[in-house]
């Protein structure tokens, strides 16, 4: 007759640091990890551009174009699936807050405004000139919006905890969970 | 000294020889040009067009007369310069003498310039990533004590470009206003960003060349660029308490 094995108290909340959230995060999805990391490089180039441009003038020409206006490419296509992925999901939907659906809507404008800043810039205007001939007429409006939501979005995140606190503390929440369901299955055996 | 330039379209014959001059002065390259619906070419301003001629064929109803306006369009040297206060990284300057500069070297090409320009004048390029724009000639007018007119200036044939003192140039306005009596835009009658440095005598309303309703202070989206990261301010408080209470509440719980 199969012995019942031990089951560990648990302590909620259990002792948690970032690395366990890293290692959470990673253990939970790739897309997860490259998702968030990629919107917090995105994050400080942008900040940066804006901050220490007085002191770092045209050292910041490779920062935009590079760090920032490539990374932010690359981004655009991992938001999508990472978005589809996280909605497409019965039990992540579950865990998505009001503040979460309003991050959805600030990365959506960040998204857009940030694609029509970089519409005109080379290679993109040669490979996909159709999307600068739709959106350069709003290339005058889009690089203020992108720079405004930005702040706004930051105020918004620390004051409702998003944004900054929500991509840990919902891959938090996410390994937790699953650790949970771990625990139901040894008890089932 | 301050300086600027008149400009004076009714006395534009459209000869195009102040493009050239630019191009040659600032040394700036042709571009390559396909058919369009403008009746000039190339069609508008770009990194390596400064300074660009437009063409208006205006039809007049009552008189069954077709009548071409043609007028020098560029930067307009505003004396509180948007794009300056809009850029991060203070790559534009405002000289005393009235003009407005990129330093291309100190640009990182974010465009936010061209967000703040209601004039939609400075030209982001895909070859240098960067952004330029007219620059009133300052190797010329600025930096000596015997400023030399614009290269613009001084190719045009008809005197529809001129060049003095400010002072001078208002009270050449001011005359030539009532011999056309018609309207200034740039000062007296119309004072964008707090004046500009070329300054249009027009036989006939701004509206007709295309010339924006431009008020004299910054427009609000300047400002809500540059101050928004304030914001940080509130957002770091709001952090730091956040973090407080949360060690308070694990302290707690600790001790429980
Ligand atoms: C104050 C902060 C920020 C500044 C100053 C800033 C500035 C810029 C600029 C200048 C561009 C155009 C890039 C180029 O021309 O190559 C851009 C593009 C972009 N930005 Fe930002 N940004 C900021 C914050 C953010 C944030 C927080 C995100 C997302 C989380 C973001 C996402 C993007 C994306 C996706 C693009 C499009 C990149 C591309 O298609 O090449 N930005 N941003
Ligand atoms: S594009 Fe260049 S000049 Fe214009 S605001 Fe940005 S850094 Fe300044």
């Amino acid at each position: 007759m199969p012995q019942a094995k031990e089951v560990p108290e648990k302590k909620y909340p259990p002792d948690v640091d970032y690395s366990t959230v890293l290692k959470g995060m990673n253990r939970v999805s790739l897309l997860d990890t490259t998702f968030h990391t990629m919107m917090g490089i995105l994050l400080i180039t942008g900040l940066v551009i804006d901050l220490l441009g007085p002191w770092l003038g045209g050292w910041l020409h490779p920062i935009r174009e590079y760090a920032h206006g490539y990374i932010g490419a690359l981004f655009v296509l991992v938001f999508a699936a990472y978005i589809g992925s996280v909605l497409g999901k019965r039990k992540t939907r579950t865990v998505f807050t009001v503040t979460n659906y309003v991050d959805l809507v600030f990365y959506i404008i960040l998204i857009v405004t940030g694609v029509t800043t970089a519409s005109i810039n080379s290679p993109w205007i040669e490979w996909f000139p159709g999307i600068a001939n739709v959106l350069s007429p709003l290339v005058v409006y889009a690089p203020a919006i992108h720079v405004v939501i930005t702040y706004i979005w930051i105020a918004f995140s620390i004051i409702f905890p998003g944004g900054l606190l929500h991509g840990l503390a919902s891959t938090y929440l996410i390994a937790h969970l699953k650790k949970k369901t771990k625990i139901v299955k040894t008890r089932e055996e | 000294m301050e300086y600027a330039v008149l400009v004076d379209p009714a006395k534009c014959i459209g000869c195009r020889a102040c493009q050239v001059a630019c191009k040659r002065w600032n040394n700036r390259k042709g571009e390559s040009t396909t058919f369009n619906s403008e009746w000039t070419n190339p069609p508008k301003l770009s990194f390596n067009t400064y300074t660009h001629i437009k063409f208006k064929l205006e039809y007049n109803q009552a008189a069954d007369e077709t009548k071409w306006r043609f007028f020098n369009w560029r930067c307009m040297h505003c004396k509180e310069p948007a794009c300056m206060h809009a850029c991060p990284v203070n790559a534009i300057t405002k000289y005393e003498q009235g003009p407005v500069v990129v330093d291309t070297n100190r640009c990182i090409g974010c465009k936010f310039c061209i967000s703040a320009c209601p004039f939609g004048i400075p030209q982001f390029d895909t070859v240098t990533e960067k952004v330029d724009k007219c620059t009133m000639c300052y190797d010329r007018v600025a930096h000596t004590n015997e400023p030399k007119e614009p290269a613009c200036v001084q190719s045009c044939p008809t005197d529809a470009l001129l060049f003095g003192p400010r002072d001078t140039i208002l009270q050449k306005a001011m005359e030539r206003k009532e011999e056309l009596n018609g309207y200034v835009y740039g000062d007296i009658d119309n004072k964008p960003l707090g004046g500009t440095s070329f300054i249009y005598v027009l036989d006939t309303e701004p509206s007709a060349f295309g010339l924006p309703v431009v008020g004299e202070q910054l427009p609000t989206s300047v400002p809500v660029l540059k101050y928004s990261k304030f914001l940080l301010i509130p957002a770091a408080i709001g952090g730091l308490l956040y973090l407080i209470s949360w060690r308070k509440r694990r302290m707690k719980e600790k001790e429980e």
